[in-house]
C-alpha cells in the first residue's frame, strides 16, 4: 500500500512536470509566435500525447492497460519516457534553431549595416554636393561684385565709343579710334569670360610640348611689364632645357597672377625670382620642374595660406582683386596634372612652386608668325551654323575674305547644300551643338562623302563635344567668340596644311 | 543611278498628311523610290498614338509629316516626338514657308523641310541625305553603296 501510494505520488508529480512543460512549451510558442512553425506543434502535440499517456498510466493499473493493449507496464513507461527525451532533444534543437545565431540571420544582419553605410555615404555626398552648391551661389553673389564691376566698365565703354561714332560718323578719324577702342574693350571682356571659363575648368587648354626656358622666355617682357621699376625681377633658369607640356596662354596667365600677387605682396622696394629646376616628384617617381615665384614681401600666416586657393579669397582691397587669380592658377595645375605648394611666413617673404611633371613627348612646333596674309583664294567653305547673326557675320567675313561661301542655318540644311553642291568643299566650319542634326554629324557625312575636306568646329562649350568622342579625326576646335582675325588663320592653316600634305 | 533605288530599303516612313489624295500621291513617291514600308496616319493624334503603341512604337525609323494639320499641327507633333525621340529623323512637309515659322520648326528640331511642290527627285536628294546620316549612326546596318 504504501508503495502503491508512492507510485502514486510519483506517477502524479510526473504528471504535473509534464503539465508545466507543455505550458512552458506552449508559452514560449505562443510568445515568440513560432506557433506557426510544424516543429512547434509536433512536439506539442507530442507533449499533449504524453499528458494523456500519463493520464491514462495514472487512472488505469497496469493489469487493465495490459489486458486493452496487449503491452507490458514497463512498455508503456517506456514509450513515455522516450516521448520525455525526444520531447526535450526537440525543445532543445527548436531553442537551438531559434536563438542561436543563424548563418542567413547574420547575413541579414550584415547587409543591414550595409545598405544603412551606402545610405549614409550617399547622404554624405549629397551634403558634400549642397555644400559645394552653397559655396558656388556664394561665389557667384561675390561674382556680381567682383567682375560685373570689370564688365560695367567695359560696357561703358564699349557703348562711350559706339555712341562717339555715331555721332561722328562723317569723320573717318574719330570712328576708326573709337571702333578700335570698342574692339579693345571687347577684347579684354573676352579675357575676362576666358578666365573664369578657366576658373570654373569648362574651357579646354590646348596643351603643347614645350621647353621650360621658352615658356618662361616669352612672358618674361609682361612679367617686367606687370612689376614695374620699383621691384627687381630676376630669373634663376637653372634647368631650362626639360619640357613640360601645358597650355601657353594659361601658363603666361599663371606665372602673371603669381608676379602680381608677389608685387602686391610688396608695398615698397622688394625682389621678386623666378627660378626653376629639376626635381623629385612628392612620391618620388619621376622627375618634375620646379617653377618657382620667390618674393621678399609681407608673407602670410598659416590661416592665410590656408585659404589662398579658395575662389573669392582676397586679401586685396574691395574693387581690387576679384579672388580668382589662386583659385585659377590652382585649376590651370589640376588640369596640367601638376602641383601646387606655398612656403611662407610672416615677415619672411612667400616661395609658391608649380610643379610640372616632365613631359617625354616630343616638342610641338612653336607657332608659326602670325601671317600677315590670311586671305582665301577662291576656295569653298560649308558653313553651318543655326544662330543666324553669327551665320550672316561669318558669311561676310568670309566672303570679304575671298571665300566662296555656301552657308546653312541648320545641319540638314548644310548637308542639302553639300548635295547639290557639284563642286570641291574644301573645308567645312559647323557648330556643334544644333537642334536636328548636330554639327558631329554633318561632320562625319560631309567626312565620309569628301575625305579630303577639311573641319572646323566651332562652340561656346568643348565638353558636349569631347563627350560624344565622335569628332571625326584631324578635326580643329575653335572656342567662340570667334576672333574673325583668328577665324582666317586658322582656315588658312588648315587649307595649306591639305596643300602641304598632298604635295608630299 | 540605279543604285540608288535599293538605298532606301531599310527605311520604315511614319507618314503624317491629312489630305487623302496628297497622302497617296506621297505614298507613291516613297514607292518609286523603294520604299515600301510606309505607315501612314491622317492626324497628328494617330500618328502619336503610333509612336507611342507598345507594338508600333518602334516600327517607324523616319517621320514626314505635313505642316498645316487640323488639331496637331505639324510642330505641335515634331515637339512631341522630340520629347521622347530626339535623334528621330523627321522631315516636315511645308507649303507656306514665310521665315519665322520656318524658324520656330527649326528651333524644335526639325530634320529637314520638303518644299510644296515637290518632285520624287526632290525627296530622294532629302532621303539621301537622312540615309547618310542614319547610316552613320548604326554602322551596323547594311550600308548601301552609294554611287
Amino acid at each position: 500500500m504504501a508503495l502503491e501510494a508512492l507510485e502514486l505520488a510519483f506517477e502524479i508529480g510526473r504528471f504535473v512536470f509534464m503539465f508545466g512543460i507543455v505550458i512552458f512549451v506552449g508559452w514560449i510558442g505562443w510568445s515568440r509566435q513560432l506557433l506557426n512553425n510544424w516543429a512547434w506543434r509536433y512536439s506539442i502535440l507530442a507533449f499533449l500525447l504524453l499528458l494523456f499517456g500519463a493520464s491514462v498510466d495514472v487512472i488505469d493499473d497496469h493489469q487493465t492497460t495490459r489486458a486493452f493493449f496487449g503491452w507490458t507496464g514497463s512498455t508503456i513507461n517506456l514509450m513515455i519516457e522516450s516521448a520525455g527525451y525526444l520531447s526535450g532533444f526537440a525543445f532543445m534543437f527548436l531553442a537551438a534553431w531559434r536563438w542561436l545565431p543563424h548563418s542567413d540571420t547574420l547575413k541579414r544582419e550584415k547587409q543591414l549595416a550595409e545598405s544603412a553605410r551606402t545610405a549614409a555615404e550617399q547622404q554624405r555626398d549629397v551634403l558634400r554636393k549642397q555644400l559645394a552648391q552653397a559655396q558656388k551661389m556664394e561665389a557667384i553673389g561675390a561674382l556680381t561684385g567682383g567682375i560685373a564691376h570689370d564688365f560695367n566698365n567695359l560696357l561703358m565703354v564699349i557703348d562711350g565709343y559706339a555712341r562717339r561714332a555715331t555721332d561722328n560718323i562723317g569723320k573717318q578719324t574719330v570712328v576708326v579710334e573709337s571702333l578700335q577702342q570698342v574692339l579693345g574693350a571687347t577684347k579684354r571682356a573676352g579675357a575676362l569670360t576666358k578666365q573664369l571659363l578657366v576658373f570654373s575648368r569648362r574651357q579646354a587648354m590646348e596643351k603643347k610640348v614645350a621647353r621650360v626656358a621658352d615658356l618662361i622666355a616669352s612672358v618674361h617682357g609682361l612679367l617686367a611689364q606687370a612689376t614695374g621699376e620699383r621691384i627687381n625681377l630676376l630669373l634663376e633658369i637653372e634647368d631650362g632645357a626639360s619640357c613640360i607640356e601645358t597650355d601657353n596662354n594659361e601658363f603666361s596667365q599663371t606665372l602673371l597672377n603669381l608676379t602680381i600677387n608677389a608685387r602686391d605682396a610688396m608695398p615698397g622696394n622688394g625682389t621678386i625670382t623666378i627660378a626653376s629646376r629639376l626635381t623629385k616628384g612628392s612620391d618620388g617617381k619621376g622627375d618634375v620642374v620646379e617653377i618657382s615665384v620667390t618674393d621678399t614681401g609681407a608673407g602670410m600666416d598659416e590661416a592665410t595660406v590656408e585659404r589662398i586657393f579658395e575662389p573669392f579669397f582676397t586679401t586685396k582691397e574691395r574693387g581690387k582683386g576679384t579672388g580668382l587669380g589662386l583659385a585659377s592658377v590652382y585649376g590651370f595645375m589640376q588640369a596640367s596634372g601638376g602641383d601646387i605648394r606655398v612656403q611662407s611666413k610672416p615677415g619672411s617673404g612667400t616661395i609658391m612652386s608649380l610643379l610640372f611633371p616632365v613631359s617625354e613627348r616630343p616638342l610641338t612646333e612653336a607657332p608659326t608668325e602670325t601671317r600677315t596674309n590670311a586671305r582665301g583664294g577662291g576656295e569653298t567653305i560649308l558653313l553651318a551654323e543655326d544662330n543666324e547673326p553669327v551665320l550672316k557675320l561669318i558669311h561676310e567675313a568670309l566672303t570679304d575674305l575671298g571665300y566662296q561661301v555656301l552657308s546653312a542655318p541648320s545641319g540638314f540644311e548644310a548637308l542639302e547644300r553639300e548635295t547639290s553642291w557639284d563642286g570641291a568643299i574644301d573645308l567645312l566650319l559647323t557648330d556643334v551643338v544644333m537642334p536636328g542634326l548636330s554639327g558631329i554629324e554633318v561632320a562625319q557625312v560631309v567626312r565620309a562623302r569628301r575625305p579630303k575636306a577639311k573641319i572646323i568646329f566651332m562652340s561656346g562649350y568643348t565638353d558636349e563635344a569631347k563627350k560624344t568622342g565622335q569628332m571625326p579625326c584631324g578635326a580643329t576646335f575653335l572656342q567662340k567668340p570667334i576672333d574673325m582675325k583668328r577665324l582666317a588663320e586658322v582656315i588658312r592653316d588648315q587649307l595649306d596644311q591639305s596643300e602641304m600634305s598632298e604635295a608630299s | 543611278m540605279p543604285s540608288l533605288m535599293d538605298r532606301f530599303t531599310d527605311f520604315r516612313v511614319l507618314l503624317v498628311e491629312d489630305d487623302p489624295q496628297s497622302m497617296n500621291l506621297i505614298r507613291s513617291m516613297l514607292n518609286d523610290l523603294g520604299i515600301y514600308q510606309v505607315h501612314t496616319a491622317s492626324n497628328g493624334l494617330k500618328a502619336k498614338n503610333f509612336l507611342e503603341d507598345e507594338e508600333t512604337k518602334d516600327v517607324v525609323n523616319v517621320m514626314i509629316c505635313d505642316w498645316n494639320m487640323p488639331l496637331i499641327s505639324g510642330i505641335d507633333l515634331l515637339r512631341l516626338v522630340r520629347e521622347s525621340r530626339p535623334d528621330m529623323p523627321f522631315l516636315m512637309i511645308t507649303g507656306q514657308a514665310d521665315e519665322e515659322s520656318v524658324k520656330e520648326a527649326r528651333t524644335a528640331g526639325v530634320t529637314g523641310y520638303i518644299r510644296k511642290p515637290f518632285t520624287v527627285d526632290d525627296l530622294r536628294k532629302k532621303l539621301g541625305i537622312v540615309q547618310s546620316v542614319l547610316s552613320l549612326r548604326s554602322p551596323a546596318e547594311p550600308r548601301a553603296n552609294a554611287g
